[in-house]
């Protein structure tokens, strides 16, 4: 036998690979002498593996030569050497008669090879049908019968214990076979394993050696089993003279103390610690990042530690100062006292500090990851996008800093400067945006102001113009009639003393000018005739008069309307306390009908329900019916309550108005108020309405009680069709609900919208008749109107408008 | 303390404490039930004052379940004393009333009310109210051991 040849590691093997031919052919031709049999070894085909031992001359030299005789021959061998577990296989031979026999060789589950022995006879067999095998296979019938009569004869008996001991002998070779592959595989498998085992061990030597990291195995006493090289360097002891010793050896019996502490942490629990901790390594203190595991034996059972550690101080110190410098730059950031923001070059915030917050009235996470031109108005955001790009060219293109206008959270629009840096070596730019409203909204009042005064300066020029004039007049008419006229001079008031001082200015208006001068060659004409000085006297003094008048006149109209005023102001105060009263007092019913009025109610169901319950035996079908309605009932009047507090709700309660988009709102009411069961069978049309701008809130339940309206009334319809519509027009938004239901008499379209009316019976149509009045209040609380179209069984559609104007 | 409460019920309406009574034996929560009958008598009960003076200095339910609308001291009156006190403000209050006002919500819950529900006017929606108040505050809610802390 042999296993040197062939790994054989794998299930391709075939006869040679398991046994020395040599030893079988030894052992065959033993056998053969032993017994006095033929014998022979071949594949299970029938193909020869060794050499014949002890052939005849019969088989060997007559039927062996013949074509059919070999073939018959090779044939016999593999039918006679077919795997039989129960014991040899013996009969004559397929080809030639003789008596044979014959065993498997079986390795594993594989059929190797057969073993054959035979070529005897005895009386048993028809010697006259072996020779008339001469002519089938067409050998010479002398020689044949020659040779048939030197063929070894052996009794039956001892061929059949000759076959039971080549059938022992091919069992045991065949196990030995088993056995001896079975070891080759094994060592094969052992040898690969050892191979990996010292790949491994190389490998981790090497990564242990060569690793940055301080790396050490401590057995369950603490004592160290083994450490790299660099661990020990550390601790100043040779890798090899740290076996045995432990942390007392080498660190303050606090640190030790520590260490071991961690390790028989590790140990007793097989936990993994990890943490980052100071380490002080020949007196300078260094960051590490520790990492303890328990260290197991190829069993698994916990048999030490294995610690590494690495020098992190580099990377903490990195941190720290990184931590630090950022900290600096965030509150610098924060504390510019300016909105200031960092935009990336996709123009996305990636940072905003706190003082964008009352600037925009969005906080700083609303703002991070949106684009910062959403914030600005579109008049600006040309202008910034045009400067956005030329800045990514050159940034001296752009200016560095320019007005914007802003829209705040509220909608309304900020003025800002902006100034702007960009980050070196990225897309980012630094924005700092400078709150300019005030004073911008200053200066345009100040212009309007401004312009204000000049109108009125101007309205007031013409009259102080004739008041000079006149004063003038009594001057030269003084000089004239040599009187003192210095009464007369009471009406120049300190201003046009000072107008008077500002002629000149006055004097530049061309038509005052040409006035002037008209009226000085009045003066002249004054002047040279002291004829006309008398009635220019008069005509003076008639226009003072005038003025005193006009002057005492207004006086008294301005009182009257202070008067007025303060009357007014007063009514209003009391009317409003009224209304006020009336409110509160409004809001405390309804508190009450929402409180008081329930609890009743809720008495009668839950106590009807007791009845029910405790009384059920005592009660017949028709009482128990009664109760029912007692119930139902007692619902249908908390719907009512609900109903009528909703409805004055709506008067009581301040609107907070928002921009509305419509389409979308009267989408999601429509999905809300149409029942699953409804939506299939109906068909239902939206079109693009216009957005309005009032309270959701309210409007919300406008489109509800609507569309839950149309829902009921065209629920009886086979298709019940339901259209939401709307368009614009003057001054307002007109909407609409159109549905193919029951309609109404159109006589009766004033009682529509009325509380409490329904043109409907309650059996046909269930509700309590607020719904359209909720409407109606909502409505016309934002200033539009409702209104309906209908007949009777022909649908109907209700209307209501919005103002289009904000107000 | 044996038979430790669960439940103080504040509640002015003898119907309704009747009915709340009810609901909650049918959902098995009624063994341990105080009912106070006004504002007054909760903070006593809470308290340990008057009719109800003991060795305690506080009683302490697992649940108040609190009406708004109460004679002398009312609702939202007794939940701002019970969460102004350290300890007392530690047990959950839940307010059942009949009032939908967002003005009472808004109150109550700046007050620190742990529910506001609105009662049912229908019996079988008030007894699953109930229940699921139980349910949720005594079973699936977990609190801090109150009576640990007065100690």
């Amino acid at each position: 036998m042999k296993n040197e040849k062939g790994t054989g590691a794998d299930d391709n093997f075939s006869f040679s690979d398991i046994f020395d031919l040599n030893d079988i052919q030894h052992i065959q031709d033993l056998f053969a002498d032993a017994t006095g049999v033929a014998s022979i070894i071949t594949y299970p085909d029938g193909t020869p593996i060794t050499r014949p031992s002890n052939f005849s001359w019969f088989c060997n030299e007559i039927i062996r030569k013949t074509e059919i005789g070999l073939k018959n021959c090779l044939n016999s061998d593999a039918e006679i050497g077919r795997p039989n577990s129960s014991g040899p296989t013996i009969r004559p031979c397929f080809s030639c008669g003789l008596w044979d026999a014959g065993a498997s060789i079986i390795v594993g589950d594989r059929h190797l090879a057969n073993w054959l022995v035979g070529q005897v006879k005895n009386d048993d067999l028809d010697r006259e049908k072996i020779i008339e095998y001469a002519k089938i296979i067409g050998a010479d019938e002398k020689k044949f019968i020659a040779a048939l009569e030197d063929v070894t004869v052996m009794s039956k008996e001892k061929f059949f214990k000759v076959a039971q001991m080549l059938f022992a002998i091919a069992n045991e070779l065949s196990s030995k076979a088993y056995q001896n592959r079975q070891l080759i595989k094994s060592v094969h498998d052992r040898n690969q394993a050892e191979d990996e085992l010292i790949k491994s061990e190389i490998l981790n030597r090497t990564l242990i050696k060569h690793l940055p990291q301080r790396i050490f195995i401590k057995d369950t006493d603490s004592k160290y089993i083994l450490s790299n090289e660099i661990y020990s360097k550390d601790l100043g002891i040779n890798s090899n003279d740290i076996v045995g010793r432990n942390d007392f050896d080498f660190f303050s019996n606090e640190l030790a103390e520590k260490y071991r502490k961690d390790d028989q942490d590790v140990i007793a629990n097989g936990i993994q610690k990890e943490f980052e901790e100071k380490y002080a390594i020949s007196n300078r203190e260094r960051w590490t990042h520790v990492n303890k595991v328990p260290y197991r034996d190829a069993d698994g059972k916990i048999v030490g530690v294995l610690g590494i550690f690495e020098d992190i101080t580099e990377r903490k110190l990195a941190e720290e100062e990184l931590r630090i410098s950022h900290e600096k730059y965030q509150s610098i950031f924060e504390s510019t006292g300016t909105a200031t923001l960092i935009i990336e070059e996709d123009s996305t915030i990636s940072l905003a500090n706190h003082e964008c917050f009352s600037l925009t009235g969005y906080s700083q996470e609303e703002l991070i990851g949106q684009k910062w031109t959403k914030y600005v108005e579109t008049e600006s955001l040309q202008n910034m996008i045009k400067n956005h790009n030329l800045r990514r060219i050159d940034p001296s293109l752009a200016p560095k800093k320019y007005e914007v206008k802003l829209i705040h959270k509220n909608g309304e629009t900020r003025y800002a400067m902006l100034d702007i840096g960009m980050v070196h070596g990225s897309g980012q730019s630094i924005v700092s945006i400078l709150d300019i409203t005030d004073r911008i909204l200053a200066e345009k009042a100040l212009l309007a102001k401004a312009e204000e005064l000049e109108r009125f300066n101007r309205l007031m020029l013409g009259r102080e113009l004739k008041m000079i004039e006149l004063k003038k007049e009594i001057i030269e008419l003084s000089k004239i009639s040599g009187k003192n006229v210095n009464a007369s001079g009471d009406i120049s008031t300190d201003i046009t003393k000072k107008k008077l001082e500002e002629q000149t200015l006055v004097q530049r208006t061309m038509e005052q000018q040409r006035e002037l001068s008209n009226k000085k060659k009045t003066e002249k004409e004054l002047k040279n005739s002291n004829n006309h000085s008398e009635t220019t006297k008069i005509a003076t003094i008639n226009l003072l008069e005038d003025i005193k008048l006009e002057m005492e006149q207004r006086k008294k109209v301005e009182k009257e309307v202070k008067k007025l005023n303060s009357e007014l102001e007063k009514r209003v105060n009391e009317r409003t306390s009224q209304l006020e009263e009336v409110n509160s007092e409004l809001q405390a019913f309804a508190y009450s009908v929402s409180h008081d009025l329930r609890a009743p109610l809720r008495a009668i169901d839950g106590f009807s329900k007791f009845i029910l319950e405790d009384y059920s035996s005592k009660l017949d079908d028709e009482g128990r019916r009664l109760l029912g309605l007692i119930r139902s009932n007692t619902i249908k009047m908390d719907k009512l309550i609900t109903d009528i507090l909703s409805l004055s709700r709506v008067t009581r309660s301040e609107q907070k108005k928002s921009k509305i988009d419509m389409t979308k709102m009267a989408l999601s009411m429509f999905n809300e108020a149409a029942s699953d069961e409804n939506k299939r069978k109906m068909k239902f049309v939206i079109e693009e309405l216009p957005d309005t701008y009032a309270d959701a809130t309210y409007i919300k339940q406008v489109w509800i009680n609507l569309i839950s309206n149309a829902v009921k009334f065209s629920s009886l319809k086979k298709v019940p069709k339901i259209t939401i519509g709307g368009y614009s027009e003057e001054g307002r938004h007109v909407y609409y609900v159109r549905d193919n239901g029951e309609g109404f008499n159109p006589e009766y379209t004033h009682k529509l919208f009325g509380v409490f009316q329904r043109l409907h019976g309650a059996d046909e149509f269930e509700g309590t008749g607020v719904g359209l009045a909720i409407v109606q209040r909502i409505i016309h609380r934002h200033g539009g109107t409702v209104w309906a179209e209908g007949k009777e069984g022909k649908g109907a559609t209700f209307y209501f408008s919005l103002p289009s104007k904000r107000n | 303390m044996k038979n430790e409460i669960e439940i103080l019920l504040v509640e002015d309406n003898p119907n309704d404490a009747e009915l709340a009574l009810r609901a909650l034996k049918k959902n098995n929560l009624s063994n341990n039930v105080v009912r106070a009958c006004d504002g007054e008598e909760a903070l006593d009960y809470i308290f340990a004052r008057k009719s109800y003076k003991s060795d305690n200095s506080l009683n302490i339910p697992k649940l108040i379940l609190l009406d708004l609308k109460l004679p002398k001291i009312d609702g939202l009156e007794v939940l701002k004393v019970i969460k102004a006190d350290p300890v007392t403000k530690l047990i959950p209050v839940v307010v059942l009333t009949s009032s939908h006002e967002e003005r009472d919500m808004v109150e109550s819950y700046s007050l620190g009310v742990n529910s506001y529900i609105v009662k049912p006017v229908n019996f079988d929606n008030f007894i699953d109210s109930v229940r699921e108040i139980g349910f949720y505050w005594l079973l699936l809610n977990q609190q801090p051991d109150i009576k640990d802390l007065i100690k």
